[in-house]
């Protein structure tokens, strides 16, 4: 029962934004809680060892955070450091174990989220800047906070407790709740869901069938899935959020716009790396620095950031281009380079989104290493299928070269957005809202209708693709 | 201003509750009003959703729909000429052709591409397969013919879609063809051309089944006559096309698009040989197995009339039933036998001149079991 499934949107969520509303400000934090904690047994209900590490995980920060304050300062190091060591060791092994042994374990929706709160809320307690919750459940509905627990924005602790002091529903949130749902939900079902459907059917074709046209397919196809994935859970995480009354920061960067590709990678959840800088990144910055420092920090930032999305050495290397990239991005020769005209920073977002490419499809496949097999059968003999071939064997061919259409066309448009807002009056952009609600509404209807049923697993378990 | 945008608020909130509830009204009485027949067995990608409480049943409601499923279909297939399923692909004019047949662990494009044609090793065993059943059949004084029914894609190639481009030259059946002329075998028929040449005349396969339908039955049925002897020929009067009369008309799609799901949107076009045809003969016996017929007004034995005895050995049901009355018109005494095997009852109660065994060309792999 994800944002995208069936029961959420057309039960859960009708029933709980009622509650959630019409009580007083100050308890709708609590209802939050509960109402959390109910959506994660009801999304876990088929596994149970996933939702027992959940609850000891859960269990133990309550625990952490309710022991009495340690008299020294050893102890209260000592402290901070199990709070922070165990609850990674544990998603650490939990990642691990999904990854590479056919257990009976299944790696438990959100863990990630929770760690990350759970070591969030600890440093925080640590450096003495932390909001208290009222009761043990508020904790716990932080961490197990659910918009947000499948694919981000990931919230501080005390962020979290700022945003959720006093919800404040009014209409204008309300309504712009929904429009972020609403496109998130389209990009989600009736984008990203497609674009999985389309590399599934190019691989199904198997390693031999490959040319180099499945092969660009492959890599331009599994950047945009998970561009489309990521920054459209989080508008889902932004649109439930905005409806409980909660203005959730905005977790996208010009991910589309970056000409390096190491900010398109960060550019798609911003709020993961505020977060690494903030707990690791700057305290060792702050202790090393110089070049060298700065060096060793920033491929820290990069390689931690990788490793959430696929903890695997083999993704660290396909990542390796981009974090060259990075790297040379920093001297002044190509920082020249990307400060240029609009034509060649579009030519230069390409190039990133492609750089970018080879780690997104590692993270989609099931052994990353095949993407070698993929290069050598695409040019290591001549394609037996034509173009032709390629694009009949994708089932949603016609649909795709639609949306790749309109993407093309939508794309220069995007550039224009600010200026236009600039020049236009506030009437004439009250206009452009209406019409770009109608279609959102539009869009939103024809997911629902058309994309949704087609879709069941994706829709309801889509966790399992990027093991969050 | 602000009252605009209370306005406005207030329809999109209204629109996207209402959508909600509607949604929700919609799979609840569904559930409740029709059961589990308004359930699918399974889900658009073929998963089934198992379990009883209630959101499971929910979610079986809203992912299992029958009409919302059906309206998926239908719309895929309107719009974008599309089917859902990795065993048919849809071509033009309305044919549905499959895409693999896993019970002869046969794959039709593959095929249709060059890329499985037989290996000198699997030719040559076939070659020896027929060679035996012609010679098991020789010693019993009976002829042996093979009739190849090529698969609906080889003869309407040109209806596959245009991204698989022409039909190859290296398909198993024309490879075997050539494989056993060159061998000097010539106990069986390749109907390819025949049917092909044959097109011009009406459709002559289900465009939603691979299988011919009465007026490719027919043509089936003059390509087999045509290779019988001069004095075979002589003695018998071949039914001419000028006599029959075919109607077409539509029914529901038959086994490929019910397989994507498709049976309520691409009907079939189904030709059917007209009630009024004479049936110049009678049934002798009919059993499960077999069914022999003997033309009217009494059978005289092929010494004396030189119209042979046939042993006519199918796969499918449908097609014998079709095409008996132009066997049956023609030949003093036909058994039908409704699977391919050497069964020594039948053959004994037929004691046929010919063995005449029908097969398709996904079938082909069968000859080397």
């Amino acid at each position: 029962m994800q944002l995208t499934g069936s029961a959420f949107l057309f039960v859960f969520l009708p029933l709980s934004l009622l509650p959630v509303i019409l009580l007083p400000k100050k308890h709708r934090r609590l209802a939050l809680s509960l109402l959390s904690v109910i959506w994660y047994i009801l999304a876990n209900q088929e596994n149970l060892p996933g939702l027992l590490h959940i609850g000891a995980l859960v269990s133990f920060a309550v625990l952490i955070t309710y022991l009495p304050a340690p008299r020294t300062v050893t102890a209260a190091k000592l402290r901070t450091t199990i709070g922070v060591t165990l609850p990674i060791l544990s998603l650490l092994s939990a990642r691990i174990v999904s990854e590479y042994f056919n257990t009976a374990y299944r790696y438990p929706m959100g863990l990630l989220f929770v760690t990350l709160g759970v070591v969030s809320y600890t440093v925080d307690q640590a450096r003495g800047d932390v909001i208290r919750p009222r009761n043990p459940l508020e904790l716990i509905g932080y961490l197990l906070f659910f918009p947000t627990l499948i694919m981000g924005p990931v919230l501080k602790s005390k962020q979290y407790f700022d945003l959720t002091e006093e919800p404040a529903a009014s209409p204008e949130l309300f309504c712009a709740g929904i429009r972020a749902y609403m496109l998130g939900y389209i990009k989600r079902i009736a984008v990203a869901a497609v674009l999985m459907r389309a590399m599934g059917d190019l691989l199904t074709y198997g390693v031999t069938a490959t040319s180099p046209l499945s092969l660009f397919l492959l890599l331009l196809f599994s950047y945009l899935y998970f561009y489309f994935f990521v920054t459209g859970s989080a508008d889902l995480a932004r649109g439930v959020c905005a409806m409980y009354g909660i203005r959730l920061p905005r977790d996208r960067g010009n991910a589309a716009f970056a000409t390096t590709p190491d900010r398109m990678l960060y550019g798609t959840m911003l709020s993961l790396r505020t977060y690494l800088l903030d707990y690791a990144v700057l305290p060792l910055r702050r202790k090393w620095t110089g070049v060298g420092g700065k060096f060793f920090t920033a491929v820290l930032l990069f390689v931690i950031t990788v490793l959430v999305f696929r903890t695997r050495a083999e993704s660290l290397l396909f990542a390796l281009p981009v974090l060259v990239f990075a790297l040379l991005s920093r001297t002044e020769a190509v920082k020249k380079m990307v400060s240029c005209r609009q034509p060649l920073r579009i030519l230069l977002t390409a190039l990133s989104a492609m750089l970018c490419s080879f780690f997104t499809l590692s993270i989609l496949l099931k052994e990353p290493l095949q993407i070698f097999s993929l290069i050598i059968a695409a040019f290591g003999h001549e394609s037996v299928n034509g173009p032709f071939y390629i694009l009949g064997a994708m089932q949603d061919s016609t649909y795709l070269l639609i949306v790749m259409a309109v993407l093309f066309v939508l794309y220069p448009l995007a550039y224009l957005r600010k200026p236009i807002r600039r020049k236009v009056s506030e009437r004439t952009q009250m206009v452009l809202s209406i019409i770009s609600t109608a279609l959102l509404f539009g869009g939103f209807l024809i997911s629902l209708i058309y994309f949704m049923p087609q879709f069941p697993l994706y829709a309801e378990y889509a966790y399992g693709i990027y093991r969050m | 201003m602000k009252k605009e945008l209370s306005v406005y608020h207030l329809i999109v909130t209204a629109v996207f509750i209402g959508i909600l509830l509607t949604f929700s009204i919609f799979y609840i009485t569904n559930i409740l009003v029709e059961g589990e027949d308004s359930v699918a067995p399974q889900c658009y990608d073929g998963t089934v959703i198992e379990g009883n409480g209630p959101l499971t049943r929910f979610s079986r409601a809203v992912y299992q729909s029958k009409s919302s499923l059906s309206f998926i279909h239908q719309s895929q297939y309107r719009l974008f000429g599309m089917v859902n399923s990795t065993l048919v692909i849809a071509g033009s004019d309305d044919f549905l052709f499959e895409i693999e047949d896993s019970e002869h662990g046969y794959h039709y494009l593959d095929d249709y591409m060059g890329n499985c044609t037989f290996t000198e090793e699997e030719s040559a065993q076939i070659l020896a397969e027929l060679e035996r059943r012609r010679a098991s059949y020789a010693e019993r004084d009976a002829e042996y013919l093979l009739v190849i029914i090529p698969n609906a894609q080889t003869v309407y190639s040109e209806c596959m879609p245009m991204y698989l481009g022409e039909i190859s030259d290296t398909t198993r059946l024309s490879a075997l063809s050539s494989y056993l002329t060159e061998h000097d075998f010539y106990h069986f028929v390749n109907l390819t051309e025949e049917l092909r040449a044959a097109k011009s005349d009406g459709l002559l396969y289900n465009n939603t089944e691979n299988s011919l339908n009465s007026l490719g039955l027919y043509y089936t049925y003059r390509a087999i006559y045509e290779r019988f002897s001069p004095t075979v020929l002589e003695h018998t009067d071949m039914i001419e096309r000028e006599n029959l009369h075919f109607y077409q008309h539509m029914t529901s799609g038959k086994s490929i698009a019910r397989k994507a799901g498709l049976s309520d949107v691409v009907e079939n076009r189904t030709v059917s040989l007209s009630n009024t045809t004479k049936l110049n003969y009678r049934f002798l016996s009919n059993t499960g197995a077999s069914a022999t017929t003997i033309l009217l007004p009494f059978y005289i034995s092929s010494d004396a009339s030189a119209s042979p005895e046939l042993l006519l050995q199918f796969s499918n049901t449908w097609e014998r039933l079709q095409i008996e009355p132009f066997f049956s018109n023609t030949f003093g005494k036909v058994t039908y036998q409704t699977d391919l095997t050497d069964d020594p009852a039948i053959f004994a109660a037929a004691q046929p001149r010919v063995v005449i065994q029908f097969m398709y060309e996904y079938e082909l792999s069968d000859l080397l079991k």
